[in-house]
């Protein structure tokens, strides 16, 4: 079953990898294969986070724009194509939950997120996740104690920084940063090294 | 912060993009050169990733399909790139850019340099566009064809099926055949399983007691379906099609040389 697992997964890597040289060499029909392949996973994480339907079709089709820009420039080598693409649907849903979003209650570290400052793009990660991995990550989440997966939700599927957790929750600074680190510690401790 | 333990300590956040602008600097000044924070972040970035792979999918409108790609297509991208794109330049206007901005007209030739930038970037977007009009076009043609072919089996006075299950390495695969003595065999599969690099699905026809004759190399898309069509001689009559894995280009033989992983006989 792992050994299936591996092989799907493989065969999975290698057809975005091909997908992502031809789109970097301008192939529409495959710009579109990797919207087929993908485009149900960055829905459904960009509605979780903007919520409504409309701007979460904003957010795939910004994906995409900027997959097609940045795909000359994408290293198959260095990062996985399906993180990429998650990586790109939180970003932009972030940005565009921040755009959306009435904030009355900002801190001073908030008022620069706020002011249309884009959310920070980070490296995808290197290696495909296995279906297996992210079974474990969903089930580490739903065992995480609730103080501790309320907080990753608001940093991850919100956008909040620590300070602004800690302004939306009124838990301690000190309080929000020992919980996210131990959350974080738990769910890298499922993941296989 | 600045200690390599407090950075430790923050990585997670970072990971979740949750640090303010001043701590998350002084965490990836202390990255440029610290491997062991490098490699937990790594693994970090897998657990995010694994977060927003976590949630369930969902099925965008059909419609978006259109619009997301019209809108790739176009250019247009609120959030320009930061890194320098190496698509295409037209040399001749660059170097006419240079040319007026060396002369030294000033103001002028800020605004000519900038025009002819953005002529530019209408002309890269022009000619992507015919490139991918030109690929559409070939490969409507290419399907309009294969169709044409397909038809005139299906649709054949002759018509004789072949249900064609998976062994081996396939037990999951499944395929039918249709065979039309005048017009030829098409060869529909799914669930075909990925091959190494360098191997190759084969398809065969054996008529009764005789030796199989090649049909051609299936092309298997990502999605593990195959649809193929193959001409026949008229004379050849099958009672068994078959599929085997061989070598990139088909085997050398003329024989089936790897493991045979589909087969099926024409029922009655």
């Amino acid at each position: 079953m792992a050994h299936r697992d591996s092989a799907v997964r493989d065969a999975g890597v290698e057809a975005d990898r091909a997908l992502l040289e031809a789109i970097a060499r301008r192939s529409t029909e495959s710009l579109g294969a990797l919207y087929d392949r993908h485009a149900a996973v960055v829905y459904g994480l960009a509605k979780r986070i903007v919520r409504r339907a409309e701007d979460a079709e904003e957010v795939v089709q910004d994906v995409f724009a900027q997959v097609w820009r940045d795909a000359p420039r994408y290293d198959p080598s260095r990062a996985s194509v399906a993180g990429w693409l998650v990586m790109l649907a939180r970003t932009r849903a972030i940005d565009r939950l921040r755009a959306t979003r009435a904030r009355p209650d900002l801190d001073a570290g908030a008022d620069e997120r706020s002011a249309g400052v884009p959310a920070h793009e980070p490296t995808p990660e290197q290696q495909a996740l296995s279906a297996e991995q992210v079974r474990s990550i969903q089930e580490a989440l739903v065992t995480l104690p609730d103080t501790q997966r309320a907080l990753v939700d608001l940093a991850y599927f919100e956008g909040l920084t620590q300070g602004e957790i800690a302004g939306r929750t009124g838990v301690p600074l000190g309080t929000v940063k020992t919980r996210l680190r131990a959350a974080m510690a738990a769910l890298r401790g499922v993941m296989s090294p | 912060m600045t200690t390599h333990d407090e950075v430790s300590a923050s990585l997670g956040a970072y990971a979740l993009d949750a640090l303010d602008p001043g701590e998350r600097a002084a965490v990836e000044a202390h990255l440029a050169s610290c491997l062991t924070c490098a490699r937990e972040l790594a693994a970090l970035r897998r657990v995010t990733s694994g977060i927003g792979l976590a949630v369930a999918a969902d099925q965008p409108p059909a419609s978006l399909r259109a619009r997301t790609l019209q809108r790739a297509l176009s250019g247009a991208d609120p959030r320009p790139s930061s890194a320098p794109t190496h698509t295409p330049v037209l040399p001749w206007l660059l170097a006419a850019a240079s040319m007026v901005i060396a002369v030294g007209l000033g103001a002028y030739a800020v605004s000519l340099r900038t025009e002819l930038v953005s002529v530019r970037e209408l002309a890269e977007v022009a000619t992507a566009r015919v490139e991918t009009l030109r690929a559409e076009l070939l490969t409507l043609r290419q399907n309009a064809a294969q169709l044409q072919r397909a038809v005139s089996v299906v649709s054949a006075p002759d018509l004789r099926q072949v249900r064609v299950s998976g062994l081996g390495p396939a037990t999951g695969a499944g395929g039918l055949a249709f065979w039309s003595q005048a017009n030829g065999l098409v060869f529909n599969a799914r669930e075909l399983p990925p091959l190494e690099p360098g191997r190759a699905y084969e398809l065969w026809v054996i008529p009764p007691g005789a030796s199989p004759v090649s049909a051609g190399m299936l092309a298997v898309s990502t999605d593990g379906t195959a649809s193929h069509w193959t001409a026949l001689p008229a004379d050849l009559v099958l009672d068994t099609v078959a599929v085997s894995i061989e070598q990139a280009g088909g085997s050398p033989t003329g024989a089936p040389e790897g493991p045979i992983v589909m087969a099926g006989k024409i029922a009655g």
